[in-house]
């Protein structure tokens, strides 16, 4: 099963039509520049991949992209239009991420935690769920059926009623992928969703990450294992120090030599980073 | 015996008040870790909503079919008055140092006291509460126990509050949406929770079952004042400590062990330290002694990982 992942074709939902698109975003905090003019383009039913050094800035234009920050400067455009800084119209309008740093619900069952993802595309509202009328039940009922499908969909159909806390570190990063595969995303962002995992455990990621991709939403993915990205991605962005360093296809982004002196610096490195601090302080 | 069975029903009448709006103080602190200290006085309203309510429609009226009347108003008055504070005093506050809202909550708290004072018609002295057929009135005798009609009142209010709280939490999508906020916002809000609405409804929640609990304290002791919400908010607050705070479940067996041990404390321990002046002693002598052995309170602090 696994052999055949390798060199998988697109599927057939990539029409080249894009999803998002981000231009020129800028991200100050105070002096620092976390994120220095970056664009990305995510097409429909692609899958892309985003690396760097650790603080390169991917998550922070991670958070860019899924509006818990608004960029200093240029904008992101979710399906032709610049959706508002507002985590909720982001979930609304169909973009939905993991986390580095896992963030369930942990004292919730693994099901109550995809449900809570159903939130935002089911309409009972206080009142509603009090009086309980037959179109609040029949909600609920689909809301729960469609969790324990998502469940079933990443391989934790069994462990619908464990608490998320009480599940094992790989389960819980399916578990987050379920409940954002929940909100009925076109486009999903997994922060590192494979940091932790053994190779057996990766390679079931990658393999989640195709059949999501099959279902024809497009994927961004932060990672920091290389084998990993190259053989699951359509394309490549590498960030270093907040700036694009190269975007293409995995076969150009492996083999360019300044990807790898990124990860793991020249000999002078550390000193041509006092000067640059020094300048900057300048 | 009968002594002990007296006591513990008084005590459990007591407590169930307590636990009415020890819940009010539990939701909200565990939705925004924010003590509502204007609680006991959103309480107080309550008992004034009802009143009002009583006065303007129903002057004179004693059927219990005026009741869930006098219910509606208290529960439309405490809620409006929670909600209003919400808006206007917390919600500008959400991201400050945790101080800012703590003192606004007193400030709020006095506030209000006065406005009430000031403000209802003959408020400045105890006003009779009205006295409604069947839930007041003379007590009856089962066995050697002396059972008040408004005790019954009280700690069946308290069992229906607690299903149909139970209920909106583990079975509504809005409190799945609590349970989900309570844990963690920020995850909750890219959910695509509205967190400002949950908040509302938090102390929506609360405000309701304070607004019941007024209506309680008016038919217990036959008359109201503007002081009420303070002792009640007192004894609440350290009921939902008690049982540990942010922990619904904890609120309601908080409020019935307080009230239990504040009954027996009066009637069993002798000498100098006995009776009913030393019941308030005894009632903060057992939050010291449960806080010291088991500082997350009976039922454990929040229901909510703090990681």
């Amino acid at each position: 099963m696994t052999t055949t992942t390798h060199d998988r074709p697109s599927a057939p939902a990539a029409s080249g039509k894009a999803v998002l698109e981000a231009t020129g975003v800028i991200m100050r905090f105070g002096g620092l520049t976390a994120v220095n003019n970056v664009n990305l383009r995510v097409n429909e039913g692609e899958i892309v991949g985003l690396i760097g050094p650790n603080g390169a800035g991917k998550t922070t234009f991670f958070n860019c992209l899924t509006g818990m920050y608004k960029p200093t400067e240029g904008e992101v455009k979710f399906q032709g239009t610049v959706l508002p800084p507002k985590p909720r119209a982001v979930v609304q309008a169909g973009m939905a991420r993991t986390f580095q740093n896992i963030r369930l619900f942990a004292n919730m069952t693994a099901l109550e935690n995809v449900m809570v993802g159903r939130y935002c595309r089911t309409s009972a509202m206080a009142l509603t769920s009090i009086i309980r009328g037959p179109k609040y039940r029949h909600e609920e009922e689909a809301t729960r059926a469609r969790a324990q499908e998502l469940l079933n969909f990443v391989g934790l159909g069994k462990t619908s009623e464990h608490l998320a806390r009480n599940l094992p570190y790989g389960d819980q990063r399916r578990l987050e992928i379920a409940r954002a595969l929940a909100t009925d995303p076109k486009l999903i962002l997994l922060d590192e969703p494979t940091a932790g995992m053994n190779p057996k455990e990766t390679e079931e990621a990658k393999e989640l990450i195709f059949r999501i991709r099959d279902m024809g939403l497009a994927v961004v993915v932060i990672e920091h294992d290389m084998r990993f990205i190259f053989t699951l991605c359509d394309r490549v962005l590498c960030l270093v120090r907040g700036e694009t360093l190269i975007e293409g296809s995995p076969q150009v982004v492996q083999s360019d030599p300044r990807v790898i002196e990124a990860y793991i610096g020249k000999p002078d490195d550390d000193e041509l980073e006092e000067e640059a601090a020094k300048e900057d302080q300048a | 015996m009968d002594q002990f069975l007296q006591q513990l029903l008084n005590g459990v009448t007591l407590g169930s008040l307590y636990a009415l709006i020890a819940v009010g103080y539990t939701v909200v602190y565990g939705i925004v870790q924010l003590i509502n200290f204007a609680h006991g006085e959103v309480f107080m309203i309550g008992a004034f909503g009802s009143l009002a309510t009583w006065t303007l429609f129903f002057k004179g009226q004693t059927g219990l079919w005026v009741l869930p009347f006098m219910i509606i108003g208290a529960v439309l008055a405490s809620v409006a008055v929670a909600l209003l504070l919400e808006r206007v005093a917390y919600r500008p506050l959400r991201n400050a140092p945790r101080l800012a809202p703590l003192i606004t909550a007193i400030g709020i708290s006095v506030f209000l006291q006065e406005a009430v004072r000031l403000f209802y018609p003959g408020a400045k002295s105890a006003l009779p509460f009205p006295q409604i057929d069947l839930v007041t009135g003379a007590a009856f005798q089962v066995g050697g126990i002396t059972v008040r009609r408004s005790a019954i009142f009280v700690i069946g209010a308290l069992v229906v509050c607690a299903v149909l709280l139970w209920f909106f939490i583990n079975r509504t999508k809005m409190g799945r949406g609590m349970l989900a906020v309570s844990q963690d916002p920020d995850t909750a809000r890219l959910m695509g929770i509205n967190v400002d609405r949950i908040i509302a409804v938090a102390f929506a929640i609360g405000a309701a079952l304070a607004g019941v609990a007024g209506v309680a304290q008016g038919l217990q002791n036959s008359n109201i004042d503007f002081f009420i919400g303070f002792m009640a908010g007192l004894k609440a607050f350290t009921a939902a400590v008690l049982g540990g705070i942010g922990n619904i479940y904890g609120a309601v067996v908080g409020g019935l062990v307080l009230g239990v041990v504040e009954a027996m404390a009066v009637q069993f321990i002798p000498g100098t330290f006995g009776g009913s002046p030393w019941k308030d002693v005894w009632a903060f002598v057992l939050l010291i002694v449960v806080l010291v052995f088991r500082p997350q309170g009976l039922m454990g602090a929040r229901v909510v990982d703090r990681a």
